[in-house]
């Protein structure tokens, strides 16, 4: 089978449509992260723009900042030649990747959420999901309902008897 | 936790394609646009995946948040996601006030329980626990009630009794297994008119969901350390003796419910001539380690990389301080806490300030520093007759559940054998 080059070097490239429209380029090699992308590759069908309808270009952009960080630990063959070397680097990402998403406000937070779950972006979601729960971690049950905007429909007494049966049995 | 894996990728998968199904019909510039509220329109399985990332005492709070919380929150699956993230901690079975427990800086967590029930702590034997239940023995006035509990959600069960009193029991173990997911407790039993060098014990099984102890035969190890086998990926393990003398060390597969050996860390047994106390097994942040103490000068800590890949055995650590060395032979078993967990290093990576934890007996923690091989004592642990310690992971696991689970599974093989 002949191919053109320029096919051959078009494939090296994924063109992502976010949901208002703009096209963003990514490498196959950064793409691969994202497990919808990296099974539409083994299946063959990345040719031309991949819409991406849960994700909004602001998000998107961020997704791929990620990846674009993320992508070099995977690069085969690259051997860190040494232990302490590679302890480093991984306090390095991790200050990174906390910089990274405690820069993001609520809203930003919660489309990177649906963005990296609809993409499956394992590492982003986990960092994610780790944000927010260390947002609701200390919060009375008041204030966890204000923030994911909850009404409680539970009467007052039963309210009572759940906290009182939910009641911390270590002291 | 294949289990949880698949289906957790199930999960995603089914969210995933519905949402997919929904956008491509909704206005995506709706959900540019969407007001700080947002975080309320999260999708279950993305708001599991975060509640189940907070410790189990918030979760117990977020129960009465509102309906749809307090049912995704009691749910048996979510109960199995938040295994894996909750910390290990230092359960304090006491008598004494919370302001009477001196505290210190170290990373692990204490948790007082002062009784259980209507029993309090200075009738209650800790001894083991597996996901969160603990599994206690009554030692009342002519009583010998072995007991699982989850004191988190006061779920409490009293095992049945033995039905002979000429007979001794010991407890050797508690787990769960590996594809039916059945908490087993197993013991061993024998009669007080049998010659004491005698070692012809019978071996018994309890599944929690039944209502017998099953006998599964004689035990053909005799087991060295420690007392409650270590258990992790669906077996026990021990340390021990075989009549073969193939290897030393044996584990208890509690799916096929048989002994059989386990492959050790390259060390030479020594058998009869090792010292006593100077051998001890465990498991930290899923590893199976070894503490090798057979010299008095220092302990070899082995950990074992590769679950049930002998030569993945590797040696981490050598523990030099004569206080460590002490601890092990006075109390024979040491847990450690955080390997795995907070801490997965060597003596060659470890930072300056790199702790290992370890608790001996249910007794002794200390912390000792892996670089400058010093250690610190905790002052909790003053008045030594007034507790007993174990290491501990909270949980949400209910034992109704695990007993409902067992009787649908039973009901289930008797439909199949009926329809056969």
């Amino acid at each position: 089978m002949s191919t053109p080059s320029s096919s051959v070097f078009s494939y090296r490239v994924l063109k992502l449509k976010s949901s208002d429209g703009e096209i963003f380029e990514v490498k196959q090699t950064v793409a691969v992260q994202s497990g919808v992308l990296k099974q539409m590759m083994e299946d063959g069908c990345t040719e031309g723009e991949i819409p991406l309808n849960n994700v909004d270009s602001p998000t998107l952009a961020k997704i791929i900042e990620w990846c674009n960080k993320h992508h070099d630990d995977d690069v085969e063959g690259r051997v860190l030649s040494q232990e302490k070397e590679k302890e480093k680097e991984k306090a390095d990402m991790k200050r990174w990747e906390s910089e990274f998403i405690d820069a993001l406000n609520r809203d930003e937070l919660y489309f990177l959420l649906i963005g990296s779950n609809y993409m499956n972006i394992k590492e982003l979601l986990d960092c994610a999901a780790q944000k927010v729960a260390g947002m609701v971690k200390g919060k009375t049950p008041e204030a966890i309902r204000e923030m994911f905007n909850i009404q409680s429909d539970f009467t007052e007494e039963e309210e009572k008897a759940i906290r009182k049966e939910n009641q911390w049995a270590f002291n | 936790m294949t289990i949880k894996e698949s289906l957790l990728g199930l999960f995603w998968k089914i969210d995933f394609i519905a949402r997919r199904k929904n956008h491509t019909k909704e206005d995506s510039k709706d959900e540019v646009q969407a007001s700080n509220e947002s975080m309320a329109e999260l999708p279950l399985p993305i708001l599991m995946d975060i509640l189940s990332r907070l410790p189990v005492k918030t979760i117990l709070q977020c129960k009465c948040v509102c309906r749809t919380w307090f049912n995704l929150l009691s749910d048996p699956y979510f109960a199995q996601m938040c295994l894996a993230r909750e910390p290990v901690s230092i359960l304090l079975l006491t008598n004494l006030e919370q302001r009477s427990i001196c505290k210190d800086d170290f990373t692990v967590p204490l948790l007082r329980l002062n009784r259980i029930g209507k029993v309090s702590a200075d009738r209650l034997s800790l001894l083991t626990s597996c996901n969160g239940l603990l599994c206690l023995r009554d030692l009342g006035y002519k009583k010998d009630e072995i007991s699982v509990c989850n004191p988190i959600l006061k779920d409490y069960m009293i095992l049945p009794q033995l039905r002979s009193k000429r007979v001794h029991r010991k407890i050797l173990g508690f787990g769960i297994s590996q594809s039916t997911n059945q908490y087993k407790l197993i013991q061993i039993l024998n009669c007080k008119d049998q010659a004491e060098n005698s070692d012809n014990f019978q071996v018994q099984i309890f599944t929690l969901g039944t209502n017998m102890w099953r006998n599964i035969g004689y035990l053909p190890y005799k087991l060295i350390q420690p007392s409650y086998g270590a258990f992790l990926h669906g077996a026990l393990h021990w340390y021990a003796h075989s009549p073969d003398k193939t290897e030393f060390m044996c584990s208890f597969d509690l799916e096929n419910e048989q002994f059989q050996p386990f492959p050790g860390p390259p060390i030479q047994d020594h058998g009869q001539c090792r010292p006593v106390n100077s051998i001890s097994v465990g498991v930290s942040g899923s590893f199976l380690y070894l503490c090798d103490g057979f010299l008095e000068s220092n302990i070899d800590i082995w950990v074992m990389k590769n679950y049930g890949v002998k030569r993945s055995w590797t040696k981490e650590f050598i523990v030099a301080n004569p206080l460590v060395s002490k601890l092990q032979r006075i109390f024979g078993s040491i847990h450690i806490l955080n390997y795995g967990v907070n801490m997965n290093m060597s003596d060659e990576e470890a930072t300056e300030d790199a702790e290992l934890l370890m608790l001996f007996g249910s007794e002794d923690l200390i912390a000792y520093n892996v670089k400058n091989k010093g250690v610190r004592k905790s002052k909790t642990f003053g008045n030594k007759s007034n507790y007993q310690a174990i290491p501990y992971t909270a949980s949400l696991v209910s034992i109704k559940d695990a007993v409902m689970r067992v009787h649908s599974q039973v009901a289930c093989n008797i439909f199949t054998a009926l329809q056969a």
